[in-house]
């Protein structure tokens, strides 16, 4: 059921999907628009909507920290969750965002199977943009994480609904 | 016959790989090689010619705007990386295709098989350097048995997935199981059709089990199978498998990989990507590095 009520909301005129790429970011004010993501492996997104001013960002990261390369995070600064999400709240903030009005979800940060002790980027990634949420003040409402699926995060711009598709089936986060 | 038997009798009506590669593979052999006739080999087919002469000048391989010639690319980068680039340039209409089975659209496989060329080749020139110039064609081609063996993994996907998630095992484990070969089996029968080198062939064949194969080849097994898991797990050519396999945590080992190499090779890839893609995908539109994923 929830797939066809998704859908339709999709299929509506005048409705356009805005694809935010690996180590990408996209922000709205447009209620016409969907935000989405593809391919969320270990890398998170993050969906951060304000429903009173009617703004919201979609960031698709790939790793933890920019220390790593300082230079390729001034090129691609949304590839790394520090510098990302700085650049998100910021943008969000300019166009009219109220810290307290953020609603923040959450999704990707798997993993291989088995225990993977060396990488863990996923893991590595949702640490990391956690505290940087903390850091803000800002909680994760909801989230979808961990595991070996990929997943497809969508921001609906209509009112901040915001989903996971996974193996087919997209559910409200 | 059985399923393995129907499978693997399919990669005999897999097209050859064009015949320039395998003139270009004499070459690769001949320490005297005479770049005048290699380029000349090149350059009799015209697509081709402008196709190298763009990737010689991508800002990947380092000479950008610098290279008008053929003979003046194999002098400048060398008879390896001529061959990586007609390699690519052949194998790329093959995988740059949707493969349904694994919910792969046009260019994830492209993409993945490119990133983990990238990656192979970015750890290869840090931790094993004597294993650098076979990490590209490696990377490039470790996954190529997705082509043909999608149709397959397609009609029996639904059994496929519940051995992984009722049994613990890996897709590719549970591609064996259910139809007797796995992905990567396919793609070492498949190169060894195209007479491609011996250890490429092993490689792919082993790239989700590197203890399995023997100490000769283990640097290069543990690269690519480091470098595969490296790039599924940023979102490069994920499809329907999702990241079910298996980090051999010895191969890391091996190799001495810290997460921060792994960070540092992602890093590197991501931005090596944009530039080769660039090359291959001169007119799409829209996507900064060519990832576009219809939703799954």
């Amino acid at each position: 059921m929830a797939n066809v009520l998704l859908e339709r909301k999709q299929a509506q005129p005048g409705v356009r999907t805005v694809t935010v790429d690996i180590s990408d970011m996209k922000v709205s004010n447009d209620p016409q628009e969907i935000l989405v993501t593809y391919s969320l492996g270990s890398c998170v997104g993050l969906a951060l909507h304000d429903p009173v001013a009617g703004v919201g960002g979609l960031i698709h990261c790939m790793l933890p920290l920019s220390k790593i390369d300082k230079e390729k995070a001034q090129l691609k600064p949304f590839m790394f969750v520090d510098t990302g999400v700085s650049q998100l709240l910021t943008k969000l903030f300019e166009m009219g965002a109220q810290r307290q009005n953020l609603v923040a979800k959450v999704a990707g940060a798997g993993s291989p199977l088995g225990k993977e002790e060396t990488f863990r980027i996923g893991q590595r990634n949702y640490t990391i943009l956690r505290k940087l949420l903390w850091k803000n003040n800002i909680l994760i409402k909801t989230e979808d994480i961990g595991g070996s699926k990929a997943r497809t995060m969508f921001l609906y711009m209509s009112d901040g609904l915001t989903t996971v598709k996974s193996e087919g089936k997209e559910v409200p986060l | 016959m059985s399923r393995r038997e129907e499978i693997l009798s399919q990669v005999n009506s897999v097209p050859s790989l064009p015949a320039v590669v395998c003139r270009l593979q004499e070459f690769l052999n001949d320490p005297e090689v005479n770049f005048t006739e290699l380029a000349r080999v090149i350059e009799c087919d015209p697509g081709l010619t402008a196709n190298v002469l763009q990737l010689a000048n991508s800002a990947y391989f380092g000479w950008q705007g610098d290279i008008g010639s053929v003979r003046d690319a194999i002098s400048r980068l060398g008879t390896k990386r001529i061959f990586q680039m007609v390699l690519c340039m052949s194998v790329a209409p093959m995988v740059r295709k949707p493969i349904v089975g694994y919910d792969l659209d046009a260019n994830n496989l492209w993409e993945h098989s490119v990133a983990v060329a990238i990656c192979a080749e970015k750890i290869a020139a840090k931790h094993r350097p004597a294993v650098q110039p076979h990490a590209f064609t490696a990377g490039l081609l470790h996954d190529v048995g997705k082509v043909l063996l999608g149709t397959f993994v397609g009609v029996d996907v639904g059994p496929i997935k519940e051995l992984v998630e009722l049994d613990n095992l890996t897709f590719n484990e549970a591609e064996r199981m259910i139809l007797g070969v796995d992905h990567a089996e396919v793609g070492a029968h498949l190169l060894e059709k195209w007479n491609l080198p011996g250890e490429v062939v092993s490689v792919t064949r082993w790239h989700h089990e590197p203890g399995q194969l023997g100490d000769e080849l283990r640097d290069l097994v543990d690269l690519i199978h480091v470098s595969d898991v490296i790039c599924l797990d940023c979102g490069w050519g994920m499809g329907s498998d999702g990241l079910q396999y298996r980090l051999d945590e010895d191969a890391a080992a091996r190799l001495k990989l810290k997460s921060g190499d792994a960070d540092e090779a992602a890093a590197q890839v991501m931005i090596g990507l944009e530039e080769l893609l660039q090359v291959f995908t001169p007119n799409k539109e829209g996507s900064s590095h060519g990832v576009q994923h219809p939703a799954r």
